[in-house]
């Protein structure tokens, strides 16, 4: 095993500014397995009707739980190809976590809330994370070789970003440019019907 | 008819028609501008109301749509692609909400089903661009399709990603249209064209108005700008286009204006009957107005009419102020006219200075008396009044003829008629006659001195009478008369003479003689007979007296002594003579070139005696012939000489000088003394025929006529006798010395080829009995 390595990854939009909610994953040539034992378990919790956090990245066959911090109840589902599930009406934190068992795009919304939406991206590669506010993000432990580089994010127009990287690289930080459509966060409207906390 | 009155009626009316024409123009206009302007108030509402009620239906559709697109069974479906379910689902929903279609796009706008029969890819994009585009994303759009016009809404359907576009359309059909008429209350067509041009109609109009609108397609793009009349006729029509995207739908409203119409029609009609009925009324009043205005005009109108005429109309009185100030004025011009006319006649017919009768008077006076003319015409004439007139002066005179026309007024008897005709001629009539006797009287008195600037004048009338009894006539014939007789009384110095008969048709002949005189020369009436004159001491005709004839055409023979005398008193007698000389030497130019030696005599009047160019134009004339002036003799007349003895010895001196010979005529018939005779540049003297005639018998005349010879002979003269008839007179004036005779005892006086002829043998008589002699001697 080769020393691991830290590999920086700025992602910003064609505009220049720093792109949140990106997801990077570096695909080593050589699979390497994840160590089941050490896979952390997710929250997607439910907080004033708004998914927390609005992207997330786990890697194949991580668990997710999905907690439910509001007084009203929700109704979890995702129709996607890569994981369709159903969490019906609940209060507080269902009693199994949902694996997500196959690589891609979850899009995960309440059949109450029709505004709320978030999104799990599932992994092949262990090394997947989400860019925070200023666009970056930092994935360690890295074996030397050549990665393929994938970056993702929601509002992304025209498909999944790949390239290829090679570690040790000169610079260990990298800059990325995706196409996105900025918009607005999914939030809850401001108030229901004459003021009514759902 | 130009008449004031129909003027006035005709101004008023026509005045009253043009207010109404103007005042029904502008109602109607106003009506018709407010009927409109309703009519598009109440199309604007009914858009309106339409529009509502489209937007309603859209938001109905969107609102059940949004249930749908939002159920999570639908959803799921889509997700897993259970095409049964999404069917039911839709066809659920669709009835549920009374949908006419339903439609389900994948989120990049591929078809995955459609309730559409027929539908093709340009409708899969309009409907997908329906659902894309923000601007009508969930308040839908109409669109046209095949099988007819649909409103449509589009909505995403999310899970809650995208995962596909859900649309539904209510169909806009005839039943859509009779809901928005019972909303609206306006007829809506519902109109779309399809991709090959074709035109759809759904509508609640009836079938003939559909009839009228489907050829007249066209109209639709005027129509969604301006609401216009008459698509389909008795509607206001507004086109709303449906489509935004495109000029294939449209829902066009109908707003019925045949009430308005109807409105219009009333009130114009009602309009037009108000105008006739006022102009019917202002018609009858004005004429009843202008007639009472114009019953005074035409009243004056008649009035100077009659005044035009000369007739004397009753004034009018109480006339309106202005007319009565014409009417007055009339009245006065006619009176003026009437006195002034009065002056003209009188000034017309009386002399201005004795206020007499005039001329002009006196000949209307004896006009119009005519037939019943009787009494005595007579004319009385201030003798040598002219020469008073210069001695006294014209005013003085003109104040005697007053004092003398007075006179005439108060005589007694006093005539009938009293004029002055002219200068101091006045004519009396006395219808019943004058005595002589009592007209003498008359005139002692006329005669009596005239006291004028202290000073007596005394006047000698003479006086023409004329008996109309006897010599009536013309007007003209009778002053002519009582001229003729007054002229005569100046002639002959009488008092009174009468007309005598004869005078007239005397004084007639001689006017006619007068102006024949000229015509006759010119045309040849006048021509010359010579009497020989006979040398009786050799018994030779040696020359001939030319003498003068007038064969007028219509008078006849005219004597010599009869228009020689009216040619000189006119002023004729030049004419004669120059006629007399050219003719005479003419003839002594034929009878020279026959080599007959004749002194031919020439007669010349007191006036060519003065004439002191005649000498040269005779010396001309003379000249031109080629003849010596030996063959010519000028007799003359003593009287002519005595006549202004100073030129006409000048001129007979002259004759003289050229060689002509001079006889005085008519020798002791006049004043002419011995010393004059010596005077005279005289070679012949002519014994007057009167002493010659009786001189057999009359023992004075021969002695006179040897006493004359003899005197002649003394002052160098040759002696000729005239009138000689006998020959034993001719033996006694050659015993008595006369050198040469004339008379009947030769010949009369002979035309010209007579005379030759004459001529010819008696010389030749003389000669062979000369030779006789001498043979016998």
């Amino acid at each position: 095993m080769v020393t691991a390595a830290n590999y920086r990854v700025t992602v910003t939009g064609a505009d220049g500014l720093p792109v949140e909610d990106a997801v990077v994953e570096l695909l080593p040539e050589i699979p390497s397995e994840a160590d089941p034992e050490t896979a952390p378990l997710h929250n997607m919790s439910q907080k004033n009707r708004t998914f927390i956090p609005f992207v997330m990245a786990v890697t194949k066959d991580e668990q997710v739980t999905f907690p439910n911090l509001d007084r009203t109840r929700h109704h979890v589902y995702s129709f996607s190809p890569a994981k369709p599930f159903e969490l019906k009406l609940y209060v507080g934190t269902p009693r199994e976590p949902v694996v997500f068992d196959r690589p891609g795009v979850v899009a995960i919304g309440c059949n109450i809330h029709d505004y709320m939406q978030a999104f799990i991206y599932v992994s092949e590669s262990p090394y997947v994370a989400v860019t925070d506010t200023g666009g970056a993000v930092v994935l360690a432990g890295l074996p030397e070789g050549n990665f393929r580089l994938k970056v993702w994010h929601p509002w992304q127009i025209g498909g999944q970003l790949e390239s290829t990287v090679t570690l040790p690289a000169a610079s260990s930080d990298s800059q990325i440019v995706i196409d996105i459509q900025r918009q607005e966060k999914p939030a809850p409207p401001p108030a229901g019907f004459g003021g009514f906390g759902l | 008819m130009n008449s004031f009155r129909n003027r006035l009626v005709m101004s008023l009316v026509v005045l009253l028609m043009l207010v109404q024409l103007v005042t029904a123009i502008f109602v109607l206009n106003a009506a018709h501008r407010e009927q409109s302007v309703q009519q598009e108030k109440s199309l604007d509402v009914g858009i309106n109301v339409f529009r509502e009620v489209l937007a309603n239906r859209s938001q109905q559709l969107s609102q059940s749509l949004s249930v749908l697109s939002a159920d999570f069974g639908f959803k799921r479906a889509i997700a897993t692609g259970e095409n049964e379910t999404i069917l039911s689902v839709l066809e659920n929903h669709g009835s549920r909400i009374g949908a006419d279609a339903a439609v389900l796009l994948s989120p990049q706008g591929e078809l995955v089903f459609s309730s559409l029969p027929g539908i093709v890819e340009s409708d899969v994009n309009a409907l997908f661009k329906l659902a894309t585009d923000s601007s009508t994303s969930g308040i839908g759009q109409t669109l046209a399709f095949d099988n007819g016009s649909y409103q449509f809404v589009m909505q995403p359907v999310k899970a809650p990603t995208l995962i596909a576009w859900v649309g539904m359309g209510f169909m806009l059909d005839k039943q859509v249209a009779q809901q928005a008429k019972a909303i609206t209350g306006v007829d809506i067509s519902f109109i779309s064209r399809d991709r090959s041009g074709r035109y759809a109609i759904q509508s609640t109009l009836g079938a003939t108005a559909q009839a009228y609108i489907v050829p007249r397609m066209q109209r639709l793009s005027g129509l969604e700008i301006l609401a216009a009349e008459g698509f389909p006729e008795h509607f206001l029509s507004f086109a709303v286009r449906l489509n935004d995207r495109a000029s294939d739908l449209w829902a066009v409203l109908h707003l019925s204006n045949l009430k308005w119409e109807e409105n219009f029609l009333q009130l114009r009609n009602t309009l037009l009957s108000i105008f006739a009925v006022t102009l019917g009324l202002s018609l009858i009043v004005t004429m009843w107005l202008s007639g009472s205005l114009v019953r005074p005009v035409n009243t004056l109108v008649q009035y100077a009419r009659k005044i035009g005429q000369g007739e004397k109309p009753s004034p009018i009185h109480k006339a309106p102020v202005e007319l009565q100030v014409l009417a007055d004025t009339l009245t006065v011009m006619r009176d003026n006219i009437e006195s002034r006319e009065q002056d003209l006649i009188y000034q017309s017919s009386h002399d201005s200075l004795t206020g007499l009768f005039n001329r002009f008077a006196a000949k209307r006076h004896l006009a119009a008396e005519g037939q019943q003319l009787s009494g005595t015409l007579v004319l009385m004439d201030l003798k040598s009044f002219r020469h008073i007139n210069d001695t006294i002066g014209f005013a003085n005179a003109d104040t005697l003829l007053v004092l003398f026309a007075r006179r005439l007024e108060q005589l007694s008897p006093a005539p009938d008629f009293l004029a002055r005709l002219d200068g101091d001629a006045f004519l009396l009539l006395y219808n019943g006659g004058i005595a002589e006797e009592e007209l003498h009287r008359a005139l002692d008195i006329l005669e009596s001195p005239y006291p004028i600037r202290n000073t007596d004048i005394s006047v000698k009338i003479r006086t023409g009478t004329l008996s109309l009894a006897e010599h009536g006539g013309s007007v003209g014939a009778l002053l002519r008369r009582v001229e003729i007789a007054l002229m005569q009384a100046c002639q002959e110095d009488a008092r009174i003479v009468a007309y005598r008969s004869g005078e007239d048709e005397k004084y007639q002949r001689e006017l006619s003689i007068i102006s024949e005189l000229r015509r006759s020369v010119e045309q040849g009436h006048f021509y010359l007979v010579y009497q020989p004159k006979v040398d009786i001491q050799n018994g030779f005709c040696s020359g001939a007296e030319a003498l003068i004839r007038w064969e007028h055409p219509e008078m006849g023979q005219i004597r010599p002594d009869e228009f020689i005398m009216l040619a000189e008193s006119t002023g004729n007698i030049d004419l004669i003579s120059q006629w007399v000389l050219t003719e005479a030497i003419n003839q002594l130019a034929v009878w020279q070139q026959k080599g007959m030696e004749i002194k031919l005599a020439v007669n010349l009047s007191a006036h060519d005696l003065v004439n002191e160019s005649l000498p040269a134009i005779i010396d001309q004339m003379l000249k031109e012939h080629n003849l010596p002036a030996r063959y010519l003799a000028i007799e003359v007349t003593e009287g002519a000489v005595m006549k202004d003895p100073l030129v006409a010895v000048g001129v007979l001196q002259r004759f003289r000088d050229l060689g002509i010979s001079i006889a005085i005529d008519d020798f002791g018939t006049g004043h002419s003394s011995l010393a004059y005779l010596k005077m005279l540049p005289v070679n012949e003297v002519k014994i007057d025929r009167s002493f010659v005639k009786d001189m057999l018998t009359n023992d004075h005349d021969a002695m006179i006529v040897q006493t004359s010879i003899a005197l002649t002979h003394s002052l160098g003269f040759n002696v000729t006798a005239e009138g000689v008839e006998e020959q034993e007179t001719v033996d006694l004036l050659k015993t008595q010395g006369c050198d040469i005779v004339q008379g009947y005892v030769y010949s009369r006086p002979l035309e010209a080829m007579e005379f030759t002829q004459w001529f010819n043998q008696f010389n030749q008589l003389t000669e062979q009995q000369a030779d006789h002699h001498e043979s016998i001697a």
